[in-house]
């Protein structure tokens, strides 16, 4: 009669790789989030700004479309409008050649987009879900079960991160996504699509900018407190009186020409690097726009650097890090 | 290879000592922690669970160092005694996101959670959200959480607290259940009798130090110069103890009441015990009961910790 080890026996099967593990602390933020209503009608209103951008796109696909009958640019409303409006420069552009005025005015269009409905949505967002990513494995002591686990600090971050990003990107990446391929859908011709075949790129740096410094920023704040109402009030402050100390600054006259009042603002300052990234200034300013149109249409008139945007971001970006890491890796812990 | 090693650990708060200058080896079996309250056994299950890194000194865990060691924590299960829970989420869904930080594909680690979650006992509740669970619940659902990946060394952390007395009995059945299947298991308790029903290896931890390690009565043993206190019930008290302290080595007796109950206190209790059935039957007495007050926990704790 054989006898059989009933013993304990190591598993020998085969373990996923690190992504899975950090799917499963996001898909737990995600659902604690979810459950909040006022999150879900935040959600929902950040939605609202593509019915009106999807009919901006859809005009601008319209009066820029090089197949529709010379007779047509000649006698629009449209070219009276673009002239009284856009100055010659643009009329002539809409008449002679339009598709060259495409990529300025989607990129201008994005621009707008991004730097206005969906960053105070995003910022809404931010403030809702990130204070209590990590506060509450902090009042809860959660992080005893999560480092009881196979994951490094490294994991669990990108797993907290990973809840954020994906609301940050249900604010910016998914409806822009959306706006572009609608627009895509709607344009008269498919020269819209090669013309316009770096967007996508473009919106991809885009939410990049404005998820990274965020999540970083909150889930340091986070760490910091066991109630997740310090970490939010030290959110929305910054965000608030940032965006106060910058309005007031630019209008002072002296200090109003400083480079560097735009980092007081962080939507200031991604407002910036998402010109930049558009490159909507060079692209405005070769359509021949006045410059008093100029300054009307891109708020552009501007000193700011993205260069120091940039810098400014990453710094802020890493300090933020190191704080984070010095505070899960034992502190908290205690 | 020991389950743990120490070597001069220390870890300081500050100026506040959790852990002081602990050296021991603890072979593979099942262990108990004990140790009253602020005696240092969280700081020290801290180490061992590489929450915290050691101040000074060396500690492995199954050879391997747990500071900043995740693959550890494949082979090591750990069940905190604080409530790490989402409310939100039910029992079974919290083991299987846990197995799934293991490591486990969703599949697998349904399999485990379900498995794990029976094995404590826990099936019948397992799909309710855990902020609707009574305390005993919540013990066994984070119980199941920490056997969920197989491990081979189980850190139970007040594993009994919260449990009803038939949740208590099932528990320590577990404990000891898992036990013979050949893991190591640490169970952290300040109730003595509790760990008592688990194991009779336990280290002892007092002011942030060890004081003892090993078998409790090996422990005893060593205490030679604290008498053993037998208790004895008969109705003939008085006369049997006279004759005990005539016969046998005996260091005092202590008349507990009219009834006939009476402690003895001897340095040799080999000597005492063999002797005693000649003794009583030369009274002509009839033992009710007898109990060796001082083969326990209770007696080597008290012993240990007021030997000054």
């Amino acid at each position: 009669m054989p006898i059989f080890d009933v013993g304990y026996r190591h598993w020998e099967g085969k373990l996923r790789g690190p992504a899975l593990r950090l799917w499963s602390i996001s898909r737990n933020g995600i659902s604690l989030a979810w459950r909040s209503m006022i999150l879900r009608r935040i959600i929902l209103f950040g939605w609202m700004p593509l019915l009106y951008f999807a009919p901006v796109f859809f005009a601008i696909g319209y009066i820029t479309d090089p197949e529709r009958e010379i007779s047509q640019r000649y006698d629009s409303g449209w070219y009276n409008f673009a002239r009284g409006i856009m100055g010659p420069g643009v009329a002539d552009r809409l008449r002679d050649a339009p598709e060259s005025v495409r990529p300025a005015a989607w990129s201008l269009a994005f621009h707008y987009f991004f730097s206005w409905p969906q960053a105070i949505f995003t910022m809404l967002v931010v403030a809702i879900v990130g204070p209590a990513l990590i506060s509450q494995d902090v009042r809860s002591k959660a992080f005893l079960l999560y480092f009881s686990k196979p994951i490094t600090l490294g994991e669990y971050v990108a797993g907290k991160a990973g809840t954020l990003l994906f609301f940050i990107a249900l604010m910016t990446l998914f409806p822009a996504i959306v706006l572009y391929a609608v627009s895509i859908a709607f344009s008269p011709s498919a020269a819209a699509l090669i013309q316009t075949s770096g967007t996508l790129v473009h919106i991809l740096c885009v939410f990049l900018v404005m998820a990274v410094p965020s999540t970083l920023i909150v889930l340091c704040f986070s760490s910091m407190a066991k109630e997740p109402r310090y970490p939010q009030f030290g959110w929305i402050a910054l965000c608030l009186f940032g965006e106060m100390a910058y309005g007031l600054l630019s209008n002072m006259s002296g200090v109003a020409s400083s480079n560097w009042i735009c980092c007081l603002s962080l939507r200031k300052t991604v407002s910036v690097l998402t010109e930049s990234i558009f490159d909507v200034s060079n692209q405005v300013s070769a359509l021949g726009v006045s410059p008093s149109i100029q300054r009307t249409l891109r708020d552009l008139d501007s000193p700011y650097s993205p260069q120091l945007c940039v810098i400014w971001l990453a710094a802020v970006s890493a300090f933020c890090l190191m704080v984070l890491v010095r505070r899960i890796s034992a502190p908290i812990r205690l | 290879m020991n389950l743990i090693e120490t070597r001069n650990l220390t870890k300081l708060y500050g100026a506040v000592i959790g852990v002081n200058d602990a050296t021991l080896d603890v072979p593979k079996g099942v262990r108990g922690l004990l140790g009253p309250n602020g005696a240092g056994k969280s700081t020290f299950l801290k180490l061992v669970t590489g929450q915290l890194k050691p101040t000074e000194g060396r500690l492995t865990v199954l050879g391997e160092r747990p500071w900043n060691n995740p693959e550890l924590f494949r082979r090591v299960g750990f069940c905190p005694e604080q409530d790490a829970f989402y409310g939100f989420l039910t029992g079974f869904e919290f083991v299987k996101t846990l197995a799934r930080l293991s490591g486990f594909d969703p599949a697998e680690a349904a399999r485990r959670s379900e498995a794990s979650l029976a094995r404590v006992g826990a099936t019948e509740y397992m799909h309710r959200k855990i902020g609707t669970y009574s305390r005993g619940m919540r013990q066994r659902t984070k119980v199941a959480q920490s056997l969920v990946h197989d491990p081979e060394f189980l850190i139970l952390d007040e594993p009994l607290s919260g449990t009803d007395p038939i949740g208590r009995r099932e528990m320590t059945d577990l404990i000891r259940s898992l036990g013979k299947e050949g893991r190591s298991i640490l169970v952290s308790s300040h109730v003595l009798h509790e760990v008592q029903a688990v194991t009779e290896e336990f280290l002892l931890m007092y002011g942030g130090r060890v004081l003892a390690s090993g078998n409790v009565h090996e422990i005893r043993g060593l205490m030679n110069e604290v008498p053993h206190r037998i208790t004895i019930r008969c109705r003939e008290g008085r006369a049997l103890a006279h004759h005990l302290m005539r016969v046998l080595p005996i260091a005092g007796i202590e008349m507990n009441d009219g009834q006939g109950t009476f402690s003895v206190l001897t340095h040799d209790p080999g000597s005492f015990y063999a002797g005693l059935p000649a003794v009583v039957a030369e009274a002509g007495a009839k033992i009710t009961e007898m109990v060796s007050q001082d083969d326990n926990l209770d007696a080597v704790f008290r012993y240990l910790v007021t030997r000054d």
